[in-house]
């Protein structure tokens, strides 16, 4: 019975998805979404200093691109690290932007989320996280999005370099320093709040 | 740090997952040929809190409106129909089909049961062959006309002598004959006129001459 129905695609790659895509087939395009909307989403959010309004927009950018852009993939590469190049590069004009880079840093709220810990869990998380907020908003925005991309998204070194445009031993070695870095201001300021 | 700028990935991979303590003594052996046991958990905790910094994230996700945006702008797209074989195909629909096919197979077989064993088909056709033949078309054109004006037999004689060889040159010549106390007239040389022009003519011998017989088949 299935045979007759629509094409299975829920175990197809995200490169099968792409010719899916430019085929017209709009579960493809569902399925696309659904992998990696959410995920991307976070790291606009965060790269965007926490503006959700404008990690939204960004994310649909995303998207468009994918839609439009679809014919002209390259299938040998991969989806993934095409998505967060184009959502990396779109971040990149915006902090190129110098007075939305103002902005943003004005407009910059630490996000807090709800979740069921105990209220002394919750004072530690919000403490920890307001911390690390403070930290992470000091670091310059190719830094934080080398960090995001390794920690957040959990990308392997190579992916990152891919994304990034940068070499494996570069990268390596930035997130070493980088979290030598924290380390320190997190000490630091850890006295000061 | 001693050694920051060729730090080996592997170093990098442990700090993300193991603590110094938990490294084998060879592990921390090589870990120290590149940076501190204390630098090494420093970067190994901060790891772990930036790890867990972002793991809050995974509370965020899109408004609905960003993807009803992306369907309006994918069908705005692809407004087109569809490829028929993308289209979802109900199983009567298939099976009417088939069914349809498959009895108007069997109505053909049962039809042509009995003249199952012809496998050949006759084919009958006409061919037109333009072909160029030599047309046998005889014109007569010329008329001779011989005259028994003088000495006969002399004249006689000269003419006979001239019709044979006019009829030998020109197989498509009439012969206007004409001699004394005859009536004018055209006719087919007969073989007996030829006789009669021929003084002296004591025998049929000329009727079996070749020139004569052909002669006669001349018509005007």
């Amino acid at each position: 019975m299935g045979f007759f129905k629509r094409k299975d695609i829920s175990s197809y790659s995200d490169e099968q998805l792409m010719q899916e895509i430019e085929r017209g087939h709009s579960a493809a395009f569902d399925l696309l979404y659904e992998r990696y909307s959410e995920k991307l989403y976070r790291y606009l959010f965060r790269l965007l200093n926490n503006d959700r309004e404008r990690a939204e927009d960004f994310l649909q950018e995303v998207f468009l691109k994918v839609l439009n852009s679809a014919d002209s993939f390259d299938a040998t590469k991969s989806v993934s690290t095409w998505l967060y190049t184009i959502a990396t590069n779109l971040c990149r004009n915006e902090w190129r932007n110098t007075s939305n880079r103002q902005r943003l840093m004005k407009t910059f709220e630490p996000w807090e989320h709800h979740s069921s810990k105990t209220v002394n869990e919750k004072i530690d998380e919000k403490y920890r996280n307001k911390l690390l907020d403070a930290v992470m908003n000091e670091l310059e925005n190719e830094d934080r999005e080398i960090l995001q991309l390794r920690f957040q998204q959990e990308f392997s070194i190579r992916e990152i370099a891919a994304i990034a445009g940068l070499p494996e031993g570069t990268v390596k070695s930035r997130i070493f320093y980088l979290l030598k870095k924290l380390a320190k201001q997190l000490k630091s300021n850890s006295i000061e709040l | 740090m001693k050694n920051e700028s060729k730090l080996p990935v592997e170093i990098i991979e442990w700090s993300g997952s193991k603590s110094f303590a938990s490294l084998s003594a060879e592990e921390q052996k090589f870990v120290k040929k590149f940076i501190s046991e204390e630098e090494y958990n420093e970067v190994f905790n901060t790891q772990k809190e930036v790890s867990i910094y972002y793991n809050e994230d995974k509370m965020l996700s899109p408004s609905l409106n960003v993807k009803q945006k992306l369907d309006d702008a994918f069908r705005k797209k692809h407004a087109e129909p569809k490829s028929v074989w993308l289209q979802p195909v109900a199983l009567w629909k298939v099976a009417a089909v088939f069914l349809v096919v498959f009895s108007a197979s069997c109505l053909y077989l049962t039809k042509n049961a009995g003249s199952q064993s012809s496998t050949s088909l006759l084919v009958h056709d006409t061919i037109f062959v333009e072909k160029k033949i030599e047309a046998i078309k005889h014109i007569l054109d010329t008329v001779v006309e011989y005259r028994y004006a003088g000495t006969l037999k002399e004249s006689a004689r000269k003419r006979s002598k001239a019709v044979i060889e006019a009829v030998d040159e020109r197989k498509d010549t009439a012969i206007l004959w004409r001699a004394r106390n005859e009536n004018i007239g055209i006719r087919t040389l007969q073989p007996e006129d030829l006789i009669k022009a021929l003084p002296n003519s004591n025998g049929k011998s000329m009727q079996e001459d070749e020139l004569v017989k052909r002669f006669s088949y001349a018509k005007i």
